[in-house]
């Protein structure tokens, strides 16, 4: 479960407008706690030798196709972003996400979730799959696999990274 | 871009509810507004809601009709929803998405409106919810009987897929086959079924008004009572647009005054909304009628697909259900290759050919040979275990258990005899003076040596077993005053016969032979004796020489041998055998022979 937390978006506009040095660091510490993630995450993608060889490709999903698999593109796929995100439905945004965007990418994530017995998944499973790990909806074979063995850490460095901005602006703006 | 994504931090933010709150007022004060500008009540205004809401799901329904080829059926379809919602008390709502699925698998009118029927009574008779059978059956006409365990129909996963659906909705039609009716006849039948037309015209009613709403309208029955309920609303409904019409006629003839050509095109739009709204009014009301029989193109069109598809699903499912079988098939034929593999296996298992080599030995104690059987067992159940043959675990379990109780009860012989044998030590007697034969032997050696020792040629006393005073013997007596040949030889047999003492015998015939004036000499009794009584002759001759002899030699002075007693006394003639012939060899006398064996001098 993320975690949540009141007026960062609010600290970061504050950021921007008086304190941009602070603000950057703020993206780049967050950043660097998620890049050994993102990193660890790409490792567990299969290579092209490694995976369904009739299912390695470069096509996307167009024309009501199956997407095909390409490790790099499926590499690339695997990546972070510290800027907030839109509203979801629920009124949440994200101000920190790791994601599998991808269609391949997310199909090796995922497979076997609701069909673990399906033909597909048992011949993937059968030339190479990794490890899923996570419970739930946040169960994968690559980002939820690499959060799960994270065990926390990143959300820690993202949260203490929040707090030092936040006391570095309040002793800038304190008056003296 | 895909959903998989991890969220590390996130924030709730008011603003787009917000934002929704105030676009909902807002709207909710305009259609206020706009019905208390037409004078409406407040149900009313609820009832302008719901039928906008109904009027998208209508058209929500006519698409998926179109989209399916079954355009022809979009009348009829919402005529047999409403009349269905009517009759059973369940919502519009929920008939639609229903339609639009069984439609959707079918393809064929006729067919979704009786499987819809059938979905009520299925749903009455099991409780569940109407929505939920009718997923399961449109699922179960593609082939997939998986949703249908959950009716509890009383067929097994396998009768599931080996059936039809004609065959299940055959069983099914049979148990559950007027439940619908039958639940309506309840209190909570009724009154879905007033609640429905109560929300179709967006009221509700209460308990209280059941009977009094029936009796006060006229009605003979509830379904009566809806389908009034259900055109006073569309009634009201036609009324209130009507109005709405009036008041714009008015205004627009009011404006002419002022505006002739705003005027003329107000009234020119207001038309063709007349015009629509009728036709409208009239497609929903209009009764479509198709004589028995009779069938469009595009029906023809449909049903023929229709036909088709089903032909499809079928083959495909025969198709799956063979390839399943040969699966199992072959899964069970890999299960006994298994079987046998490991039973060959076992054969070159070092353990067990250890075990079945130590079997072999002859020589093994029973404890032993019990444990050896038991391990035996045990490499077999183990075997059974791995096969996951019920029958050979059981059978496997009883071996072994029966061997275990054995051995428990060997052990406890064992403890049992090890008692006995320490007691039996613990006496300190002697065993082999429980042999009665070497005891009877040592008696008789005895019996000789005191007869001898009395030093007398012919022993006065003898031991003879039938009568130990040989004076009294009558046997004896016998040979003594014999006085033939022949009287001679008779009493020699009888005396030979009971087994009577060699001496005694010896004397007789002896002091006989002298009486009759016969010579003692050995050729002439001989010739004298025959059959057992020389016999018996000859071996007494031998011991009477031997008697002689050493008695001869107690008158030369010499002392007697010593017979050492040993302990093992069945080695006692052994012993005295020995001694004399150590005796024998220093010069004394032998003076005993063992009964039966040749004379050892």
């Amino acid at each position: 479960m993320p975690v949540e937390v009141k007026g960062v978006i609010e600290l970061r506009k504050a950021l921007r407008q008086f304190s941009p040095d602070l603000g950057k660091g703020l993206t780049a510490e967050m950043g660097a706690a998620l890049k050994p993630i993102v990193r660890k995450s790409r490792s567990f993608l299969p290579s092209n030798d490694q995976t369904l060889s009739n299912w390695v490709g470069t096509a996307g999903r167009g024309q009501g196709r199956f997407p095909q698999y390409d490790a790099s593109i499926a590499r690339k796929g695997i990546t972070y972003k510290t800027s907030p995100s839109k509203a979801n439905r629920r009124g949440f945004r994200s101000l920190a996400t790791i994601f599998n965007k991808t269609a391949a990418g997310a199909i090796y994530e995922t497979a076997g979730r609701k069909t673990p017995n399906s033909v597909f998944v048992q011949n993937l499973q059968g030339k190479y799959a990794g490890q899923m790990k996570g419970q739930d909806k946040m169960r994968g074979r690559a980002i939820y696999r690499a959060w799960e063995e994270d065990q926390g850490k990143a959300t820690t460095a993202v949260m203490r990274a929040i707090e030092k901005a936040t006391r570095a602006f309040q002793a800038r703006s304190t008056v003296k | 871009m895909s959903n998989v994504l991890i969220n590390v931090v996130s924030e709730f933010d008011q603003k787009g509810f917000k934002q929704a709150d105030s676009s909902l007022n807002l709207l909710t004060k305009r259609v206020v507004k706009f019905t208390a500008t037409l004078g409406l009540a407040h149900k009313a205004q609820q009832a302008v809601l719901d039928a906008m809401a109904d009027e998208k799901a209508t058209k929500i329904l006519a698409q998926n009709l179109r989209n399916l080829g079954m355009a022809y059926a979009q009348v009829p379809a919402e005529q047999f929803i409403q009349q269905m919602q009517r009759q059973t008390g369940i919502l519009d709502d929920e008939l639609r998405p229903a339609y639009a699925t069984l439609a959707r698998v079918t393809g064929d009118m006729a067919k979704t409106q009786e499987i819809l029927a059938l979905a009520f009574d299925v749903s009455s008779g099991t409780g569940q919810d109407f929505q939920s059978v009718v997923n399961a059956l449109s699922k179960a006409y593609v082939g997939n009987t998986k949703s249908l365990r959950s009716l509890n129909i009383g067929l097994t996963t396998a009768e599931l897929q080996t059936k039809s659906f004609a065959d299940i909705t055959e069983i099914l039609n049979k148990q559950f086959g007027g439940a619908g009716a039958a639940s309506l006849e309840t209190y909570a039948g009724k009154l879905a079924v007033l609640k429905a037309a109560a929300a179709d015209a967006s009221e509700t009613i209460g308990v209280g008004f059941l009977s009094a709403l029936q009796t006060t309208s006229g009605s003979t029955s509830i379904v009566e009572l809806a389908d009034k309920i259900n055109n006073l609303a569309e009634r009201t409904a036609a009324l209130t647009r009507w109005m709405g019409y009036g008041a714009k006629s008015i205004l627009t003839y009011i404006q002419a005054f002022t505006d002739p050509r705003g005027a003329l095109k107000n009234f020119r739009e207001l038309q063709k909304q007349i015009l629509a709204d009728t036709k409208a009014w009239n497609e929903r009301n209009m009764k479509v009628w198709y004589p028995e029989g009779y069938q469009t193109a595009e029906m023809k069109r449909a049903a023929a697909a229709a036909l088709a598809r089903s032909k499809q699903v079928l083959a495909n499912n025969k198709k799956i259900t063979a390839e399943k079988k040969k699966q199992t098939e072959l899964e069970k034929l890999l299960g006994k290759a298994n079987e046998m593999l490991n039973t060959a296996k076992g054969v070159f298992d070092l353990d067990q050919v250890s075990v079945a080599a130590a079997m072999a030995n002859t020589t093994l104690t029973e404890n032993e040979r019990k444990r050896l059987e038991i391990k035996q067992a045990i490499y077999t159940l183990e075997g059974a275990i791995d096969s996951q043959d019920q029958k050979r675990i059981e059978s496997g379990t009883k071996v072994l258990g029966g061997l275990l109780t054995q051995f428990a009860t060997l052990q406890a012989q064992d403890t049992l005899l090890g008692q006995v044998k320490k007691s039996y030590d613990a006496l300190g007697m002697n065993k082999d003076l429980i042999n009665l034969t070497n005891l009877q032997e040592a008696l008789r050696l005895l019996q000789q040596m005191n007869l001898l020792m009395n030093g007398t040629k012919t022993p006065t006393s003898g031991n003879s077993i039938t009568n130990p005073n040989n004076a009294n013997n009558p046997l004896i007596t016998a040979i003594t005053n014999a006085t033939s040949k022949n009287a001679m030889n008779a009493a020699v047999n009888a005396a030979a016969a009971a087994n009577e003492n060699a001496g005694l015998v010896a004397n007789a015939l002896v002091t006989a032979l002298i009486k009759t004036g016969t010579d003692t000499n050995t050729a002439l009794v001989t010739g004298r004796y025959t059959g057992q009584a020389l016999d018996w002759w000859n071996k007494q001759n031998a011991e009477i020489n031997a008697l002689n002899a050493f008695a001869a030699g107690i008158a030369r002075g010499q002392t007697g041998v010593t017979i050492q007693i040993t302990e093992n006394a069945k080695n006692i003639v052994d012993v005295v055998m020995q001694t004399v012939t150590e005796q024998s060899a220093s010069g004394n006398a032998p003076f005993v022979t063992r009964l039966g064996e040749s004379y050892k001098w």
